[in-house]
């Protein structure tokens, strides 16, 4: 019996340590690790969850080196996953602000030998980042949906809750989420279907809304809130999917009208002017400015059969004066699409906390960038009135549906970056010269979560906390009737 | 199923992870021929098995036949109208097996194991706790213990009151979690429905065709994929004078509201004219609307699709997935852009001919419109032209049909010479 006993400690042992070998047999390569994400040269926010990744060639297993001047942490496995411990991460990264984390990636292949890449640092930048993000999960198909949720991610570590899901909606489709300053206590997102209406959060107490009124295109769809949340700007949209016959550029989406109200939470009125009501243009994606006198949105003339004439709809970016429930007589234009050779068009215009920046994407036509491949990100300096162009940020796929950290440094935005079809959060710093870092994935614990992934994750915002409501209270609340505008 | 530690770690988000793992794992061999009816019917003979032997020794032997021969019976008819899915039969089945491992072991009963037992259950197998504290209902009516006989029930249906806070769903959702369904007949339709597609899938076209010819009158489904089959011979437009076709597939219309199979059907139809884009609208719809958002059929056509317009890095993905699955491993290693297989190398290029390059927008599936733009895009590609000129032949538009000849058979000098076509052009 005791010799059965020290079998299996001995059993246990060899399965414990199998596969944590330090590397011996070892072999240099000259040349970067492949692996993903991509986290070679990025800078990371100190309280961000562990950087696992995946190596990308086959190996039998890992072995993997993250350290800063005496402080050094290991991962290794079995396979080409590497996985931090999440205490040892953060010791790690705490005792790294401001500093380089170095990592060494070993591989042991077939033949026995390890083999050892070239070094790679990862960045600790001294500003952190909010810790929640929350963001919609849908199927990269916008014309139908299934089991869609709204989730909330806390990125300091990899918890995850619903704040609605497909099984309280009956299966009814959700959209946008916004905060009010990246406050968790002050949020909006909207339930479509026969019990849906935009679902208002107030310090946890909800209200289910119906903002809308006669005369209005549709219900509202791309909105945001006023600093203090007594306001929300919104667009109405009449939505029309198209399909592009060439495969490659997938899918397209245009409105056929749009226009901007501004809707007064406290009283339930519908605040309108005919400047973001023209039946000549298509007024869409309105944002404050941070401290609410202003309203930025994007603007572009109706054109007749604008299924065939959508390579020639290209909307400017227009801001207008907003005072306490009075939006202004005159609007001013920020970018003009059509100027020099190349025209391009503006969408989702968001500016930051600090009211510095101003980002916006730009592709080369329509109201849809998602779906463009040379979507692209800009910063406008709203001290300076330059732009710059975010070269190190953007990628060759779309780069769009960006927010702010609540501190102004960081910024979140939606890429298509790895596969061109699948939406991912990723993440860049703004020092405070405006200079800007090459984006990082949102990390996850298994680090083949993004490969093993079918849904987009789409519309990402960053908040300062949780939001205080459970899936229960939106399912009880969407039970009742909606709260009318006037 | 996906064998990886993440695929598997989803499981334990949820309750009744233990019957949703065994039922994906199990639920992947009904890939092969007679598979899928052996498991099933294994499952459900257990719960007899299971059933009798608790029933036994509550109600005696005859009277406990009868009655695990009429649950088995409703058991049956139950999973007519499951759409074939196991986890719901193995969660009666935990539930029957926890029975007779406790009933021996507390003769007695007792309310509070038997309480624990059931939350164990919730958290394993769903629904089974509700099968177990009928059963544990049961042998407290003979024992005349009017507590235990209403404590236990009672908490299997307070657990998920909690439960469905917990893994955030209702709480009807969660009670009857993985699924429980109202019994329904046979469906001998969906039935052949899947058994010709999934003969068009695994490419025995003899049987396609036998299948849809033994039928009295072709269903719509079994006139397209007859004559898909026919169209990859060229011979659609001999066919079509010979058969009573009630539907080419030209005509047909998906969307959201449409029956998972015609979304199936029209994918493969797609993908056999050409048309991508629509091929992968079809494909995403039907993955959309499957269980779990999962179609292994339709990921390995995402992959083969995104193959053919070249998007690598997209067909990458869908091979990366095959590649942590089971049975289709070798098929991913075939189709993995970066070390294609020679044959299927050459399928995806002969494919690539006739790739629609038309910079249009389409806000409809109007198929003369795929179809003409297909052949505007590649005169050669054969399939698009029988199907144009047969629709228009088949909608009785004469003119339309000398048209559409003119157009891409005369004056691209591709002459067709097809008899039905010849009589259509003397008329």
């Amino acid at each position: 019996m005791k010799h059965i006993t020290h079998i299996y400690i001995l059993l246990i042992f060899i399965v414990l340590t199998a596969c944590h070998k330090q590397p011996t047999n070892i072999k240099d390569i000259d040349a970067l690790p492949s692996i993903f994400p991509d986290y070679i040269g990025v800078s990371i926010p100190p309280n961000i969850a562990p950087l696992n990744f995946l190596v990308r060639d086959s190996c039998l297993s890992t072995y993997v080196c993250a350290s800063f001047n005496d402080l050094k942490i290991t991962a290794s496995s079995c396979d080409n996953q590497v996985c931090f411990d999440i205490d040892d991460w953060k010791k790690l990264v705490s005792a790294a602000v401001g500093n380089y984390i170095k990592i060494t990636v070993f591989e042991e292949k077939k033949d026995g030998i390890f083999y050892q890449y070239n070094d790679f640092n990862i960045h600790v930048e001294k500003d952190s980042i909010d810790p929640y993000l929350t963001y919609r999960l849908i199927e990269p198909d916008y014309e139908v949906f299934s089991r869609i949720k709204i989730e909330q991610r806390c990125i300091e570590n990899f918890d995850t809750r619903d704040i609605c899901n497909h099984n309280i909606t009956n299966n009814s489709c959700m959209n946008c989420h916004t905060f009010a300053n990246n406050d968790p206590g002050t949020s909006m997102f909207y339930v479509r279907g026969a019990n849906g209406g935009a679902i208002l959060n107030r310090g946890g107490a909800l209200r289910k809304l119906n903002i809308k009124k006669s005369g209005m295109a549709s219900g509202s769809v791309y909105g945001h809130f006023s600093m203090d949340g007594r306001y929300f700007v919104f667009s109405t949209n009449v939505i029309i999917p198209g399909l592009h016959a060439d495969p490659r550029n997938r899918m397209e989406v245009f409105d056929t009208k749009s226009d901007v109200y501004v809707a007064d939470l406290e009283n339930n009125k519908i605040i309108s002017s005919p400047l973001l009501c023209d039946t000549l243009r298509a007024e869409t994606f309105p944002y404050f400015s941070s401290d609410g006198k202003k309203i930025f949105y994007c603007s572009a003339p109706i054109l007749k059969d604008n299924i065939n004439n959508i390579r020639n709809v290209h909307y400017d970016l227009i801001s207008i004066d907003f005072d306490n429930g009075v939006i202004g007589s005159h609007t001013d234009t920020i970018v003009e699409a059509i100027n020099g050779d190349k025209p391009v068009s503006v969408c989702l215009p968001t500016v930051s906390p600090d009211g510095r920046y101003l980002i916006y994407t730009e592709s080369n036509y329509g109201t849809f960038p998602i779906w463009h491949r040379e979507t692209e990100l800009r910063m406008i300096n709203l001290q300076t009135g330059t732009t710059d162009s975010l070269i190190n940020v953007n990628s060759n796929n779309s780069d769009t549906y960006h927010t702010f950290s609540s501190n102004s440094k960081w910024v979140v935005f939606a890429s298509k970056r790895d596969d061109g079809l699948y939406g991912k959060p990723y993440f860049f710093h703004i020092d405070n010269d405006g200079n800007t870092t090459k984006p990082f994935a949102l990390p996850q614990k298994y680090p083949d979560f993004y490969d093993n992934c079918l849904k987009s994750f789409n519309i990402p915002e960053l908040s300062k906390g949780a939001v205080p409501f459970s899936t229960k209270d939106v399912e009880m609340l969407l039970k009742k009737e909606s709260e009318g505008f006037d | 199923m996906i064998f990886s530690r993440q695929s598997v770690a989803e499981y334990f988000r949820h309750n009744a992870w233990l019957t949703c793992l065994l039922g994906d794992f199990l639920t992947q061999f009904f890939y092969y021929l007679y598979a899928g009816p052996a498991i099933t019917s294994a499952a459900i003979l257990a719960v007899a098995v299971g059933c009798y032997r608790c029933l036994k020794k509550m109600i005696g032997g005859t009277a406990s036949f009868a009655a695990t021969v009429l649950s088995e019976v409703f058991l049956i008819f139950v999973v007519f109208n499951n759409s074939f899915k196991i986890d719901f039969v193995l969660a009666v089945l935990v539930g029957i097996l926890a029975c007779n491992v406790y009933f021996p072991l507390f003769k007695r009963g007792s309310w509070r194991t038997a309480a624990v037992v059931c939350v164990v259950l919730y958290y394993l197998a769903g629904f089974a706790q509700i099968v177990f504290a009928g059963f544990y209902a049961l042998m407290m009516l003979r024992k005349r213990s009017l507590a235990d006989l209403l404590i236990v029930p009672a908490v299997a249906f307070v657990i998920p009151i909690f439960g469905h806070r917990i893994f955030q769903t209702t709480y009807t959702r969660n009670l009857t979690y993985p699924g429980f369904y109202a019994p329904a007949m046979p469906d001998s339709y969906t039935e052949f429905s899947y058994a010709i597609a999934t003969e068009y899938y695994f490419k025995h076209f003899d049987k396609v065709e036998q299948l849809a010819l033994q039928q009295d009158t072709m269903t719509a489904q079994s006139g397209i994929y007859y004559n898909m089959v026919q169209a990859q011979k060229g011979l659609l437009p001999d066919k079509i004078q010979e058969q009573a076709i009630p539907e080419l597939g030209t005509l047909l219309h998906i969307d959201e509201n449409s029956p998972t199979e015609a979304i199936n059907l029209m994918n493969d139809f797609y993908y056999l004219i050409g048309d991508m884009a629509m091929a992968e609208r079809a494909a995403i719809m039907a993955s959309v609307f499957s269980p779990e958002n999962r179609n292994i059929k339709m990921l390995k056509r995402l992959c083969e699709i995104n193959l053919v317009t070249g998007d690598t890095a997209i067909a990458l993905k869908y091979v990366r997935i095959l590649e942590k699955t089971l049975l289709y491993k070798s098929w991913a290693t075939k189709h993995n852009p970066y070390s294609m297989d020679s044959d299927v190398a050459k399928e995806i290029a002969e494919k690539r001919k006739f790739i629609n390059r038309t910079p249009l927008i389409r806000l409809n599936d109007n198929c003369r419109e795929i179809l003409t733009e297909l052949l505007d895009s590649n005169p050669d590609n054969i399939a698009a032209l029988d199907y144009l000129l047969c629709t228009d032949l088949i909608l009785g538009q004469l003119q339309t049909f000398k048209a559409d000849y003119y157009k891409y058979c005369v004056q691209n000098d591709r002459p067709r010479l097809k008899k039905i076509y010849i009589e259509a052009l003397s008329k």
